[in-house]
């Protein structure tokens, strides 16, 4: 059965189509990424699930209820860690864990939830309003808990986090889906996404580009790899041999290390590594995989070649193009 | 009860901050520290000295500190030095002549009509729209909470910022009246505190209204001054206007109290001389001539134009905010 249900979803700030024609279903007990860049409507999506935010047209069903008449129900059963979350500066980070087992009717102990999210005990007895962006971070996630929530929406739910929380915020939510929670997690790092989500639907512009399994995606836009390998001198002879290898698209030098832009599979990898062994060259190697960077200026562009001079400017790029093209061609078109 | 928790919440966080003591000292300096003055010293020149000294304290820690503990004992002190300098200043041959509850009444009510919209706007206008700003609102309708809830949670909490003080203040200038001004009466205090209340829920209401209207708080401030200032400016502006149109200014017609008294300040001051003899009227409305009868300026009339506002604010601001974009 469908937990979320997004039927024609449309919603306009005055000239601005934030979200256009969005149709995309979630299956109970999995774990769907959300992935966009910044401004592509994946917190408009989540505001008209929650209700913060009313559709222009179209409608939300999430656990078969109608988001707009009955709000209330759907949030009882949903833990919600929202982006743009603010906590309350005067409350204690356990107050806020309370208040929320509270209102939920739950019988949670808020000292167990924080101990899960790593939120020290010296730390949940302070207020909020001194709290770091992390701390705040996992106070939320301990909120979001409550209840064992049914549906879990975490909008951008890594921000803030250090390495450690990045981790924790991983296994909570592997635990919640192994226990049957169905997550809902919208990122603009496609890392975060492909390390817990079965499913995968990138939002570009408002629209769905694509959705799909983790691996089906990321063979059909062809995204690949760069892979970097640091030589001891860069003869023209091996750049060629490389270029030459199947399933390579580009070899670029840059100080005595050559950065290989290829399909991904490691059958291409090892050829490229062999021609440097072979020369005799060879001294390290590094492997980027596909960020979500290249994926989108190969959506927009129709070219993954140029998106991979840093996932920053990629991503920026990827952003200033899509708008130029004033959504006239639509990337699936591009791309095909 | 869902509600319940938003009411409980918004309450604890509003004590932590400065609101809360802000509204208690406010509240209690235009009633029991005035009349407690006046208990002490008649004439009327010492408690303008007095006051004005009073006054600056008061606005010092409300502007410069930020800390509840802090407000309360800059204000405490500051009525302290009055209370003292006030006994200072009394001229003895006044003393054991306590003065009439008519001034008791003039005064806290006169007191009350403006700054119990003050206290209301100020402790209500963010209540809403600063949670949208700070994003806590995610919070708040994150949780299963309804559009309604939120909202009279907030109500309540914002009105028991303000009625708690009003109600204990009165009931302590009513037993500072009734032991020393003559004809001192506890039951008018607690009379005046019954009026009082639907004054001050009503621009709590409009204050809240204004918050669940606004997109940021200065729209908000913006609103909340807008309306004040029609109130207390714009309606005695169109009567002076309409009567421009009239040869004989006096004695005024009676459509003019028909236009002013539905005006919820002249209601709330209307209401307010109940609990006195009013020998010459009350300085803050028109008296009427003995000619105009008319039921505009009845007691009944005041209290049902009182009441009404006071329900349709906060009504007006529950209907806008449940169909609204909040996010």
């Amino acid at each position: 059965m469908s937990v979320i249900e997004i039927d024609g979803l449309t919603k306009q700030f005055g000239d601005v189509v934030a979200v256009d024609d969005l149709s995309l279903s979630v299956e109970g007990g999995e774990v769907f990424g959300f992935l966009g860049p910044n401004g592509a409507g994946k917190s408009t999506t989540i505001n008209a699930m929650l209700d913060f935010t009313k559709p222009s047209s179209g409608a939300v069903r999430v656990f078969g209820r109608d988001t707009r008449r009955e709000s209330v129900a759907v949030r009882q059963r949903s833990g919600l860690l929202l982006e743009g979350y603010g906590a309350y500066p005067r409350l204690t980070g356990r107050e806020h864990v309370q208040h929320a087992i509270d209102t939920k009717d739950a019988d949670d102990d808020p000292d167990a939830l924080l101990d899960r999210v790593g939120l020290d005990e010296a730390a949940r007895e302070r207020r909020a309003g001194g709290y770091s962006k992390g701390m705040r971070q996992r106070m939320a996630i301990a909120v979001a808990l409550v209840g064992d929530p049914d549906l879990l929406v975490l909008d951008e739910p890594s921000t803030g986090l250090d390495p450690n929380g990045a981790r924790m915020l991983r296994e909570v939510v592997t635990e919640e889906a192994d226990r049957g929670a169905t997550v809902f997690f919208s990122s603009h790092i496609l890392e975060q996404v492909e390390a817990v989500a079965d499913r995968i639907g990138i939002l570009l512009d408002g629209r769905l580009a694509a959705v799909g399994e983790v691996e089906e995606l990321r063979d059909e836009l062809g995204a690949g790899a760069t892979l970097s390998v640091w030589l001891s001198a860069v003869p023209d002879e091996l750049l060629a041999e490389m270029r030459a290898v199947e399933g390579v698209r580009e070899v670029t030098a840059r100080h005595g290390r050559v950065e290989v832009d290829c399909d991904g599979r490691g059958e291409t990898k090892l050829r490229v590594l062999n021609a440097a062994a072979d020369a005799g060259l060879f001294e390290d190697f590094a492997v980027r995989e596909a960020s979500l960077s290249d994926v989108f200026s190969k959506y927009t562009e129709g070219d993954a070649s140029e998106g991979i001079d840093g996932d920053a400017s990629g991503l920026a790029a990827g952003d200033a193009s899509n708008r130029d093209d004033g959504g006239s061609a639509t990337p699936m078109e591009g791309d095909a | 009860m869902s509600w319940t928790d938003v009411y409980l919440r918004d309450l604890t966080s509003v004590y932590r901050s400065r609101t809360g003591t802000a509204v208690t000292a406010i509240v209690a300096l235009v009633t029991v520290v005035a009349v407690g003055l006046f208990a002490l010293a008649a004439d009327v020149a010492a408690i303008a000295a007095v006051g004005a000294l009073l006054t600056v304290g008061a606005i010092a820690a409300l502007v410069f500190l930020g800390d509840p503990a802090q407000i309360a004992g800059v204000v405490v002190t500051f009525t302290v030095l009055a209370v003292a300098l006030t006994l200072a200043l009394a001229d003895p041959r006044t003393a054991g002549v306590g003065p009439d509850m008519e001034l008791a009444v003039m005064s806290v009510g006169s007191g009350l009509s403006f700054v119990l919209p003050l206290v209301g706007l100020v402790g209500s206008y963010a209540a809403l729209v600063g949670e949208r700003e700070t994003g806590s609102v995610r919070f708040l309708l994150g949780l299963p909470n309804s559009r309604d809830d939120a909202f009279l949670g907030k109500f309540c909490s914002r009105a028991t910022v303000v009625l708690v003080p009003l109600v204990v203040c009165l009931v302590l200038t009513g037993g500072i009246v009734a032991f020393t001004f003559q004809n001192g009466s506890f039951v008018g205090m607690v009379g005046l505190a019954a009026v009082s209340i639907p004054y001050a829920l009503l621009f709590v209401g409009i204050g809240l209204t204004a918050s669940a209207y606004a997109d940021n708080s200065n729209r908000a401030v913006a609103v909340v001054i807008a309306v004040y200032a029609m109130l207390r400016a714009g309606w005695p502006a169109i009567q002076f206007v309409l009567m421009q149109s009239v040869e004989q200014q006096y004695p005024r017609p009676e459509w003019f109290f028909w236009v002013g008294r539905l005006n919820p300040l002249n209601a709330y001051v209307k209401l307010t001389t109940l609990f006195a003899d009013f020998e010459y009227g009350h300085p803050l409305v028109t008296a009427p001539s003995e000619s105009v009868t008319s039921a505009a300026t009845g007691y009944p009339f005041a209290a049902v134009v009182l009441l009404v506002w006071t329900v349709l604010a906060p009504v007006a601001g529950v209907l806008y905010f449940r169909n609204r974009d909040l996010l």
